[in-house]
C-alpha cells in the first residue's frame, strides 16, 4: 500500500485535476440552472481529496521512513565543509527524482562551441522535464496542502452560498492542483510554471466577487505585485539554467555545491533574484501590499491560499533552494533582514486594525517574515516547521473570523463583542488559534517560534555549529535581528488578544452582534478539526522534523530564549487584556502619538505604491500612446505622407501629365525611387549589371 | 497509400492556393441574395482548408518523428542539409504555363510553414464564424477575405521569389477594400493609410528581390559557373555564401528589415497598424493581426535569413535593441488606450516585438557558438508567431462580438460585462492570460523560449523586454476589469452572451490556445525542423 502511494505519488496532483475537469464538465453539461453543479461539484473536489490524501498520507510515510534507513533528517546539505557530526546528510539526488521528458527541442548534442567566456552552455541542455521530487520536505508539504484544503472545502460548504458553487470549486480545484504541483516538482521550470498557476489562481478567486470594484482592483494588484517578484525568479531561473545547464533540483544541487561560480551571474546576485521572487508570493516588505487587500476575496480562499497554503510557497521556494542561498551569504543577510524587517513591521500594523481579516493578514505577513527571517538565519527546517504549524493555526484563525463574519455580517471588530457566549465552538476554536499564534506553551505555535527565536539567539551570540555559512553577518546585526523578532512576539500577543477579547468578550455592541448565532456543523467541523491539529501538531511534528535540523535542536527543550519569548507572549496577552478588557471608548494605542499614526496609516508604503502605479505607470501609459499619435504617427508618418503628396503636387505641374488618384500617384513615385535605388546598389557592386530580366 | 499520404504528397499545398481561390472566384458568380449559400461556400472552404492544413502537419509531423526529415545533428552540421526538409512539389503542366525566364512555378514548404498555414486555416475557421452576422455586402466581403487568404496560403507555400512577391501582395491590396468598404470609424484614412505603408515595404521587398537574383546572376556568369540561377529559393541558397559579399549582406538585409519589418509592425513605422486594425471590420482584423503581420517575421525567416545571415549579425544589435522597444513601448501605448480595439491593436505591436527579438537573437550565431540560444530563441520566434496568431485572431473575434452587442469600443462606457456575458468574459480572460504569458497558454512556451534564447547573447537586453511583461499584466488585467468586472453599466444590461455560430469560433481559438501551452511539443517539432537549417547557414 505504501509503496503504492509513492510510485503513484504523482496522483495527488492528477486527482484535484480530475476535479477540475470534471467540475468543468458538469458546469457544461448543467447548463443554466446549474442546478446539478451546485450539488456535485463541493462533494467531486472533496472524493478527489479525500484520494489524495490517502496517497499524500502513503508518501509522507514512505519517505520518513526511507529516511530513517538513510540514518539522519536533512533537507539541506550543509555547505563549507561544516557538516555535522552525524555527517550522513542525503542530497537531493539521493531522493530518487522521478521524470519524464515533456518539452525536448533537441540538440544538446550538437551545440557548436568555441572558447566563449560561459563554457558550461556548451553542455546546457534545453530539454524540459516534468517530474516528482519526494523528500521530506515536499512529501510534508505535500500533506500538508491536503489536509487543509480538504478541511476549507468542507468548511466552504457552509460558507459559500449555493449558487456560487460550480465557479468556486471549479477554482479550488485548480488552485489545489496548481499549488501541489508546484511542491511536489522536481525541477525549477516545472516550479515555474505552476507557481505562476497558483498566482492566477489567487487571482481568479481574490476577484470572486468581481461586480464588487474592491475585489476586482484587489485582484489585480495582487497578481501585478507577485508578477513583478515573479520576474526576478523568471531571471534566476534562466541564469541558473544558462549557468549550470541544468533546472533540476538535484543535479542544480551538485552542480553548485561543486562550483559556486559558473552563472552569468552571481550566485549572490541569484539568490536575490529568487528571494524577490518569494517576497512577491510571500508577500515580504515591500512587496507585501497586495495581501490585505486580497482579503477581498471569500474568507475560505484568505484562509487556503492567503493565509496557509499559496503564500507560503515563497518560503518553500527559498527553503527547497537553500543550498544556492548557504553559497551567497550576502544574500542569507538580506534574507534575514528583510524577513526580520517585515515580521515586526507588519506586527506594529496589526496592532491598529480593526478589521478582523487585516488584522489577521497583517499577522501573515509578520509570520512569513518570520519564516524568512528563519531561513536568512540559515535555520531552513525550523523555518519549514513554522510554516506548518502555522498552516494550521492561520487557516484556523481565518476559518473562525469567517464564521463569526457569516454570523455578525461586519468584519469591524468594533461592531462585534460579547460573542462568547453565543458561539461557543468558534470562541475555543479561534482562542486555541490565537494562543498558538502567541505562542504559548504547549500548542503548535509555541514549538516552531521557539526554534527561530534559538536561530536568532545562536547567530547574535556566534554560538552553535552552523554559523561559517553566514561569516558575513556581523554580531551587531545579528543582535538587531533577535531584538526585532523578540519585539514581534511581544507585539503578535498583543494585537491577537485585543482581537479576541473586542470580538468575543464584553457586550454586543451592535445589532448584528446580538442576534449571532453559531455556523453550521460543516463549517465548526473544520473548526474543531484545525483546533485539534493546533494542539498536537507540535508534539507530532517535533520529533519528525528536529532529524530535519541539526541535532542541536533538541525536541521538546526549553532554550532560555525560549523562556524569553514565552514570557513576552504572556506579557502581550496580559497587557492586552489589561487595556481592553473594559470595552475603551477610544483606541488606547492613540496615547502613541505620531507612531499611531504611521501605523494606522499602514506607514505610507502602500500610498507610496498606489502613487506610482496609478499616477507614474498609468500616467506614462497615457503619454507614451499620445506621443505615439502626435510625433511618430502624426509627425514622422503624416508628414511623410504630406511631403510625398506636395512632391506630387510638384511633379504633375512639372510634368503636367494626367491626374492621378492618390493612391497610384504614391505607388509610382515610390517603385521609381525603389528602381533608381536598386540600380544605383547592384551597378555600384558589380559593374556588370544588365537591367532586364534574362533567361537562363 | 494512405489518405494523408495521398494528399500531402500531390495536391496538398497547391489546394490550400486553389480553394480558397476558387471560392472566391464561386462567390463573385453567385447571386447577391442567397445568404445562406454565401455563408456556406465560405464556411467549406474554410473547413477544407483546415482539414488539409491539419492533415499536412500531422504528416510532416509523422515524417520528423519517423527520422525522414532530419532535425538533430547533420542539419546543424551541414547548412545546406536543412533545406531537404523542404518539402518540394512541383506541378509539371501547370508549371510550365506559369513559368518564364528565371521565373517558375514551384511550391514548397518546411516545417515553419506547415505550423503558419495551419495557423492561417484556423484564423479563416474561426473569422468565418465570428462574422457570420455580418449583413452588409456579404459576398463581396468573404470574395475578398478568401481572395487574402489565397495569398496567404501562397506566401507560405512558394520558394520562388516572383511567386513569393505575387502572393504577397494578393495578401495585403483586399486589405484596402476590406477597410474602406466595411470598417468603423475613420475608416478611408486609415484604409489608405494601411494600403500606402505597406506598399512602402513592398517596394522594398521587390528591389531586394531583383537585386538578389542580380548578384546571384552575374556572381555565376562573372565566374563563368554551371550552376542554375532563377528566382527559386533552392537555386539561390547554395549560391548565397559565395555570391552575396558582406558588404551586399549588410545592406541588403536593411532593405528586407524595413521591407518585411512594416509588416511585422517595428517602430516607428507602425502606426498603420493601429488604425487599421481599429478600423477593420472583425474578420479581417483577426487575419490582419493574426496572420498577415507574421508575413514580416516568416518573409525575414525564410528568404532574409539564409541568404543573408551576415546581414543579420552586421545588424543584430539593432534589430533587437528596436525589438525590445517595440514590446516596451507597445505595451505602455495599449495602456494609454481607451479604445477597446486599439488596446488590442498595440498589444500586437508588443508582442510582435518579441517575435523579432527572438529573430535577432538568431544573428548572435555568428559569435561561432550560441547554437542552441539562437534556435531556442528562433523557435520561440516562430512559436510566438503561432500563438499570437491564434491569440489576438481570439481578442479581435471578442471585440467584434463586444462591440456588435454593446454598441460600443469605449472602454469607459462598460464594465461588468461578466454578469451579462460570461461566455465573452471566459474567453476574453483565457485569451488575455495568453497574452500575459500565463503558463498552460501559447503565450508562455513563446515568451519563455524568446527570453531564454535571447539571455544567452543579449541579456540586457532581455532584462529590458521582460519588463513589458509586467506591463502587459497591468494593461490586461486592467483591461479586464473595466469591461468585465465591477459594476455592470445599466445600459448594458441585454447585453446578450454569445450565439451558437460565434460559440464555434471561440471554443475552437481557446482550445488551440491552452492546448499548445500544455503540450506544445508537436509544434515546436514541425518549427525547429524549419529552424535548425536557417540557424546552421547562419553559423557558417
Amino acid at each position: 500500500m505504501l509503496e503504492f502511494a509513492y510510485e503513484y505519488s504523482w496522483l495527488i496532483v492528477a486527482l484535484p485535476v480530475l476535479a477540475f475537469v470534471l467540475i468543468a464538465g458538469v458546469i457544461i453539461i448543467a447548463g443554466k440552472g446549474q442546478a446539478l453543479a451546485r450539488v456535485t461539484a463541493p462533494w467531486i473536489l472533496i472524493l478527489c481529496l479525500l484520494g489524495a490524501l490517502g496517497i499524500a498520507g502513503g508518501t509522507l510515510v514512505t519517505t520518513l521512513h526511507v529516511q530513517d534507513r538513510k540514518g539522519g533528517m536533512h533537507i539541506v546539505l550543509p555547505v563549507n565543509g561544516n557538516a555535522p557530526a552525524e555527517a550522513a546528510a542525503p542530497t537531493l539526488a539521493d531522493w530518487n527524482p522521478r521524470e519524464v521528458d515533456w518539452l525536448a527541442p533537441e540538440p544538446a548534442q550538437n551545440v557548436v562551441s568555441t572558447d566563449h567566456p560561459m563554457e558550461s552552455i556548451r553542455s546546457w541542455n534545453p530539454t524540459l522535464r516534468m517530474g516528482v521530487l519526494l523528500d521530506p520536505l515536499s512529501a510534508t508539504m505535500l500533506f500538508v496542502v491536503v489536509l487543509v484544503s480538504l478541511l476549507v472545502q468542507i468548511y466552504s460548504m457552509g460558507y459559500m452560498k449555493r449558487e456560487e458553487h460550480p465557479r468556486f470549486y471549479l477554482y479550488m480545484a485548480l488552485f489545489t492542483a496548481s499549488m501541489l504541483g508546484m511542491v511536489i516538482a522536481s525541477n525549477l521550470v516545472q516550479m515555474f510554471i505552476f507557481w505562476e498557476l497558483v498566482g492566477l489562481c489567487s487571482y481568479l478567486l481574490i476577484g470572486f466577487w468581481f461586480p464588487k470594484p474592491e475585489a476586482a482592483r484587489a485582484a489585480i494588484k495582487a497578481f501585478v505585485v507577485t508578477r513583478f517578484g515573479d520576474l526576478g525568479l523568471l531571471i534566476a531561473v534562466i541564469a541558473l539554467w544558462l549557468g549550470y545547464g541544468d533546472v533540476s533540483f538535484a543535479n542544480l544541487q551538485t552542480a553548485i555545491v561543486q562550483n559556486p561560480a559558473v552563472a552569468p551571474l552571481s550566485l549572490t546576485v541569484i539568490a536575490i533574484l529568487i528571494f524577490i521572487g518569494a517576497s512577491g508570493k510571500s508577500a515580504q516588505f515591500p512587496l507585501h501590499i497586495w495581501l490585505p487587500d486580497a482579503m477581498e476575496g471569500p474568507t475560505s480562499v484568505s484562509a487556503l491560499i492567503h493565509a496557509a497554503t499559496m503564500v507560503a510557497a515563497g518560503v518553500f521556494l527559498v527553503a527547497r533552494l537553500h543550498f544556492i542561498f548557504e553559497a551567497a551569504p550576502t544574500a542569507l543577510l538580506v534574507v534575514a533582514l528583510v524577513g526580520g524587517f517585515t515580521a515586526i513591521f507588519a506586527a506594529s500594523i496589526g496592532l491598529v486594525q480593526n478589521d478582523m481579516k487585516k488584522v489577521m493578514a497583517y499577522s501573515t505577513i509578520s509570520q512569513l517574515g518570520y519564516m524568512m527571517m528563519g531561513l536568512g538565519l540559515a535555520a531552513p527546517a525550523a523555518a519549514f516547521f513554522h510554516l506548518t504549524t502555522h498552516a494550521f493555526f492561520k487557516a484556523l484563525l481565518f476559518l473562525t473570523a469567517g464564521s463569526v463574519i457569516h454570523a455578525v455580517h461586519t468584519q469591524d471588530i468594533r461592531e462585534m463583542g460579547g460573542l462568547f457566549s453565543k458561539m461557543k465552538v468558534t470562541a475555543v476554536t479561534c482562542l486555541i488559534g490565537g494562543l498558538a499564534l502567541a505562542g504559548i506553551v504547549p500548542l503548535a505555535g509555541f514549538f516552531s517560534k521557539d526554534k527561530l527565536l534559538e536561530a536568532a539567539w545562536d547567530v547574535a551570540m556566534h554560538t552553535g555549529e552552523h554559523t561559517a555559512a553566514w561569516d558575513g553577518i556581523s554580531q551587531p546585526l545579528g543582535w538587531l535581528i533577535l531584538i526585532m523578532a523578540l519585539v514581534t512576539v511581544l507585539m503578535t500577543a498583543f494585537y491577537t488578544t485585543r482581537m479576541w477579547v473586542l470580538v468575543f468578550l464584553g457586550k454586543p455592541r451592535t445589532h448584528g452582534a446580538e442576534h449571532a448565532h453559531e455556523s453550521p456543523a460543516t463549517m465548526t467541523f473544520s473548526l474543531v478539526v484545525l483546533a485539534a491539529l493546533t494542539c498536537v501538531a507540535g508534539f507530532l511534528l517535533v520529533p519528525m522534523l528536529t532529524g530535519m535540523e541539526w541535532a542541536r535542536t533538541n525536541g521538546f527543550g526549553l532554550s532560555p530564549v525560549g523562556i524569553v519569548g514565552l514570557l513576552l507572549a504572556v506579557g502581550g496577552i496580559a497587557w492586552a487584556y489589561r487595556l481592553y478588557r473594559p470595552a475603551p471608548a477610544q483606541e488606547p494605542l492613540q496615547k502613541l502619538g505620531w507612531a499611531y499614526v504611521g501605523m494606522s496609516n499602514l506607514w505610507y508604503v502602500n500610498t507610496f505604491f498606489m502613487w506610482l502605479a496609478g499616477r507614474v505607470v498609468l500616467v506614462l501609459g497615457l503619454l507614451v500612446a499620445r506621443f505615439d499619435k502626435a510625433v511618430i504617427d502624426g509627425g514622422l508618418v503624416d508628414g511623410t505622407a504630406w511631403l510625398t503628396g506636395r512632391l506630387g503636387h510638384v511633379l504633375r505641374r512639372v510634368g503636367a501629365g494626367p491626374s492621378p488618384g492618390q493612391l497610384q500617384y504614391y505607388a509610382l513615385v515610390i517603385f521609381l525611387l525603389a528602381a533608381l535605388v536598386l540600380v544605383a546598389m547592384v551597378t555600384g557592386h558589380t559593374g556588370s549589371f544588365m537591367p532586364g530580366v534574362v533567361g537562363r | 497509400m494512405t489518405l494523408t499520404t495521398f494528399l500531402t504528397a500531390h495536391y496538398a499545398l497547391a489546394l490550400l492556393v486553389l480553394i480558397p481561390f476558387t471560392a472566391s472566384l464561386l462567390l463573385m458568380a453567385i447571386p447577391r441574395n442567397w445568404a445562406l449559400a454565401i455563408r456556406l461556400i465560405a464556411v467549406a472552404s474554410s473547413v477544407f482548408t483546415l482539414v488539409i492544413s491539419a492533415l499536412l502537419a500531422w504528416d510532416y509531423y509523422h515524417l520528423i518523428t519517423s527520422g525522414i526529415i532530419p532535425v538533430h545533428g547533420e542539419a546543424l552540421q551541414n547548412g545546406m542539409a536543412g533545406f531537404q526538409a523542404i518539402w518540394q512539389y512541383e506541378a509539371p503542366g501547370l508549371a510550365k504555363l506559369i513559368s518564364f525566364g528565371p521565373v517558375s512555378f514551384r511550391l514548397a514548404t518546411d516545417g515553419a510553414g506547415v505550423a503558419m498555414c495551419l495557423l492561417t486555416a484556423l484564423t479563416i475557421f474561426s473569422g468565418v464564424f465570428a462574422s457570420w452576422n455580418l449583413q452588409e455586402r456579404t459576398k463581396e466581403y468573404y470574395a475578398l477575405l478568401l481572395l487574402l487568404v489565397a495569398g496567404v496560403f501562397g506566401v507560405f507555400v512558394s520558394t520562388d521569389l516572383f511567386f513569393f512577391f505575387f502572393f504577397y501582395e494578393i495578401a495585403v491590396l483586399p486589405m484596402y477594400l476590406l477597410i474602406g468598404i466595411w470598417g468603423t470609424g475613420s475608416k478611408e484614412y486609415s484604409a489608405m493609410k494601411l494600403t500606402l505603408m505597406l506598399l512602402m515595404g513592398s517596394a522594398f521587398i521587390v528591389v531586394g528581390f531583383l537585386a538578389l537574383y542580380a548578384q546571384a546572376r552575374s556572381y555565376v556568369m562573372d565566374n563563368h559557373l554551371n550552376l542554375p540561377v532563377s528566382f527559386n529559393l533552392l537555386d539561390l541558397v547554395p549560391l548565397a555564401h559565395q555570391a552575396y559579399n558582406p558588404e551586399f549582406q549588410k545592406w541588403f538585409f536593411l532593405v528586407f528589415y524595413l521591407g518585411f519589418g512594416v509588416l511585422a509592425g517595428i517602430f516607428p513605422i507602425h502606426t498603420w497598424s493601429p488604425d487599421g486594425h481599429a478600423s477593420a471590420p472583425t474578420a479581417t482584423s483577426m487575419l490582419h493581426a493574426g496572420v498577415l503581420m507574421k508575413l514580416g517575421g516568416f518573409g525575414l525567416l525564410r528568404i532574409a535569413l539564409p541568404l543573408l545571415p551576415a546581414g543579420l549579425h552586421q545588424w543584430h544589435w539593432l534589430v533587437a535593441i528596436i525589438a525590445a522597444w517595440n514590446i516596451v513601448y507597445g505595451a505602455f501605448s495599449a495602456m494609454g488606450q481607451k479604445d477597446l480595439k486599439y488596446v488590442i491593436a498595440y498589444s500586437s505591436v508588443s508582442h510582435l516585438g518579441m517575435v523579432m527579438l527572438g529573430l535577432a537573437a538568431g544573428g548572435a550565431v555568428m559569435d561561432g557558438n550560441n547554437t542552441a540560444g539562437a534556435i531556442t530563441a528562433m523557435n520561440g520566434a516562430v512559436f510566438q508567431m503561432f500563438a499570437h496568431g491564434i491569440m489576438t485572431a481570439l481578442f479581435f473575434a471578442l471585440v467584434g462580438l463586444v462591440y456588435g452587442k454593446a454598441h460600443t469600443r469605449d472602454i469607459d462606457k462598460m464594465g461588468g460585462l461578466a454578469r451579462v456575458a460570461p461566455g465573452l468574459a471566459v474567453a476574453f480572460v483565457i485569451a488575455g492570460l495568453s497574452s500575459v504569458g500565463l503558463p498552460g497558454t501559447g503565450g508562455f512556451i513563446a515568451e519563455f523560449m524568446i527570453f531564454m534564447g535571447t539571455f544567452m547573447s543579449k541579456p540586457w537586453i532581455a532584462a529590458f523586454g521582460t519588463l513589458g511583461i509586467v506591463i502587459t499584466s497591468i494593461y490586461v488585467l486592467r483591461l479586464l476589469r473595466r469591461v468585465f468586472f465591477g459594476q455592470l453599466n445599466p445600459h448594458l444590461v441585454d447585453m446578450p452572451d454569445a450565439k451558437t455560430t460565434e460559440w464555434v469560433a471561440l471554443t475552437v481559438t481557446c482550445v488551440v490556445i491552452v492546448a499548445v501551452g500544455v503540450y506544445p511539443y508537436p509544434i515546436i517539432q514541425l518549427i525547429s525542423s524549419a529552424v535548425q537549417p536557417v540557424v546552421g547557414l547562419m553559423a557558417h
